[in-house]
């Protein structure tokens, strides 16, 4: 389990985030949702770890964070950030590897090389492995990321939680692959010991994806639950400031602007 | 370029080195038999002091040179391609950090003052002296690109400081050579340009222990190197630390850098072109390219020195003069080959 426990973050005297407290449980899809300069991205970074929040804390497990290394960290938290370029030319097969650097010394074992294997399959991506990741389409350069991050927490550990933070990813792909990303993110997280938090930008996707969701605004949660406590039109005014038309089927909620 | 033929880079750059030092000790303005060469490693084991002249040359002369060359190039070439991992930027020098302006600084300073004031000078008064002013030129970049911004724009900050701090020695060596006598002047000038004719085994040892203690050091950052390329952000998230990396890299940098420099000058362009080069044959992971490039870069410069040496042959070119000459067209060449992308 994942707990944040009064986290405050300012950058000099602006407030990106008050007193935000939350659970998140293993084995469920979560969304932060929230209108820009809600202070998402902020969020995802004191969760992962990557930046330090001023006051409060963060648990993984009833462990603080603090404690851990980066190096540490990454062995079982991974972090899916949107549109990542190579500065050198680099195979897709040594791109998706950098997932398992946390995992060995110097050179990488037998089983870090199945586990990209794997990893490379499980995305479709097999098939361009030793092409160059620069010559690459924005759908097909995120899935190697996918891969990557995947290989990254691969392996299933009942005694220790896993950990995937996605910023955004789906942000620069088209349709198709915005579903077929989250099909697969489903697939590979269904009944494992993992904590998927995630930031969406599309009400849509994550009204249909999310079993928990955050909305923030201005730095504080407007609401939280499940999507039909969350998405609300009254909910929906206040943050974006459009109110919809909100059909409700059974567990399908449709949003209409 | 395929995996399997990946592996036989090493081995084929191994080959060349070795045959490379051979040429390189066996000619010049003498050449040396190569029966010479074994009689002179047979008199130097059995401690016999009557050698001939030819055996003194390669004793004495080449083979110091020789291998000074190796040390030299590879420290260039893998400070080459750590600065160039570290910013992220393919155009990026190892003598960006201002290492070298700031010892063609103290070099100026010696010629200078060293003709005006009479010291007692003796061998290692210049290579000191420009090492003190490569530490100096260095620390006042780091000191002075030390900011509170984020992670992000420090780097930015630091290669920019670095561009002004390089333009400032390089204008103090102008003044240098502007007040200086015409001897002074030229010596000042050749400096600047790198030369290897002061090679000896002192030399020899200094610049290999650096040099081999770099490449060492460096191969241990070498995977997160590889992390860098995604950005710092990424890196953070494979488990990098990041400040400690950039620190140690740039360290390992200067070192090299400086110790090489002092004892050979200013010798441009290796650092850039040598990497390059190899990452069109051996791509762009830093576990190989490291290790390569230290063996690549010994190869040329190796190469370039012999061409110093025979072009004007019974004297000889700069080394700078050659460096350039040879890396402008091969340079000009892969920018103008499709296949290589950045």
């Amino acid at each position: 389990m994942l707990t944040a426990k009064n986290i405050t973050y300012q950058i000099g005297q602006k407030k990106l985030l008050n007193n935000i407290s939350l659970n998140f449980q293993v084995g469920k899809i979560n969304i932060i949702i929230g209108p820009n300069g809600a202070g998402k991205s902020s969020l995802i970074k004191l969760l992962s770890g990557q930046i330090r929040p001023n006051t409060g804390e963060i648990l993984y497990n009833q462990q603080n964070i603090k404690k851990s290394s980066f190096a540490d960290l990454a062995k079982y938290r991974a972090v899916l950030s949107q549109k990542i370029e190579l500065a050198f030319p680099l195979n897709v097969s040594e791109v998706v590897m950098m997932g398992r650097y946390p995992h060995f010394h110097s050179v990488p074992t037998l089983s870090d090389k199945n586990i990209c294997r794997e990893a490379m399959q499980y995305f479709d991506i097999l098939n361009f492995a030793d092409r160059n990741y620069t010559t690459l389409s924005g759908g097909e350069k995120q899935r190697v990321h996918f891969a990557r991050i995947a290989s990254q927490i691969w392996k299933d550990d009942p005694y220790n939680t896993r950990y995937l933070f996605l910023d955004e990813p789906l942000t620069f792909l088209d349709i198709y692959y915005q579903f077929d990303f989250m099909d697969r993110l489903l697939e590979f997280t269904k009944n494992k010991n993992i904590v998927v938090v995630g930031v969406v930008h599309d009400l849509h996707l994550a009204a249909k994806y999310a079993d928990f969701m955050v909305l923030l605004n201005d730095g504080e949660i407007l609401a939280s639950g499940t999507k039909l406590e969350v998405l609300t039109k009254g909910n929906i005014f206040k943050a974006f400031q459009l109110e919809p038309d909100i059909l409700i089927n059974n567990d399908k909620i449709v949003l209409h602007f | 370029m395929n995996k399997t033929n990946k592996k036989f880079i090493t081995p084929f750059l191994i080959v060349l080195f070795f045959i490379t030092i051979l040429f390189s000790a066996r000619y010049g303005a003498v050449n040396i038999r190569l029966q010479e060469i074994t009689s002179a490693f047979q008199n130097c084991l059995s401690n016999d002091s009557n050698q001939s002249l030819n055996e003194r040359i390669f004793l004495d002369i080449r083979l110091p040179r020789a291998l000074l060359c190796v040390f030299v190039g590879a420290s260039l070439s893998v400070g080459g391609i750590l600065m160039q991992g570290l910013f992220r930027n393919p155009i990026v020098e190892p003598g960006l950090v201002g290492t070298s302006s700031g010892a063609a600084f103290g070099a100026a300073l010696y010629f200078v003052l060293g003709a005006t004031f009479k010291f007692n000078t003796n061998e290692w008064t210049l290579p000191i002296i420009a090492c003190l002013g490569a530490v100096l030129s260095t620390t006042l970049v780091f000191v002075l690109s030390k900011s509170n911004e984020s992670e992000n724009k420090s780097v930015v900050v630091l290669l920019l400081t670095g561009i002004a701090i390089n333009a400032l020695f390089m204008s103090g060596v102008g003044f240098l050579s502007y007040i200086a006598r015409d001897p002074q002047a030229r010596s000042i000038t050749f400096w600047g340009m790198g030369t290897l004719s002061g090679a000896n085994w002192h030399a020899v040892a200094i610049v290999g222990f650096t040099c081999l203690t770099g490449v060492l050091l460096s191969l241990r950052v070498a995977k997160h190197l590889n992390t860098l390329m995604m950005g710092e952000e990424e890196a953070v998230f494979l488990g990098v630390n990041i400040t400690q990396m950039k620190w140690l890299i740039l360290a390992i940098n200067v070192v090299m850098i400086a110790t090489a420099t002092a004892f050979v000058g200013v010798i441009s362009f290796v650092g850039l072109i040598v990497p390059h080069l190899l990452r069109l044959v051996n791509g762009s992971d830093n576990r190989t390219l490291i290790i390569n490039g230290a063996i690549a870069g010994a190869i040329f410069l190796c190469l370039t020195d012999l061409l110093a040496r025979l072009i004007v042959c019974p004297a000889e070119l700069p080394i700078g003069i050659v460096t350039s000459l040879v890396g402008v067209p091969v340079l000009i060449y892969l920018l103008r080959r499709k296949k290589y992308y950045f």
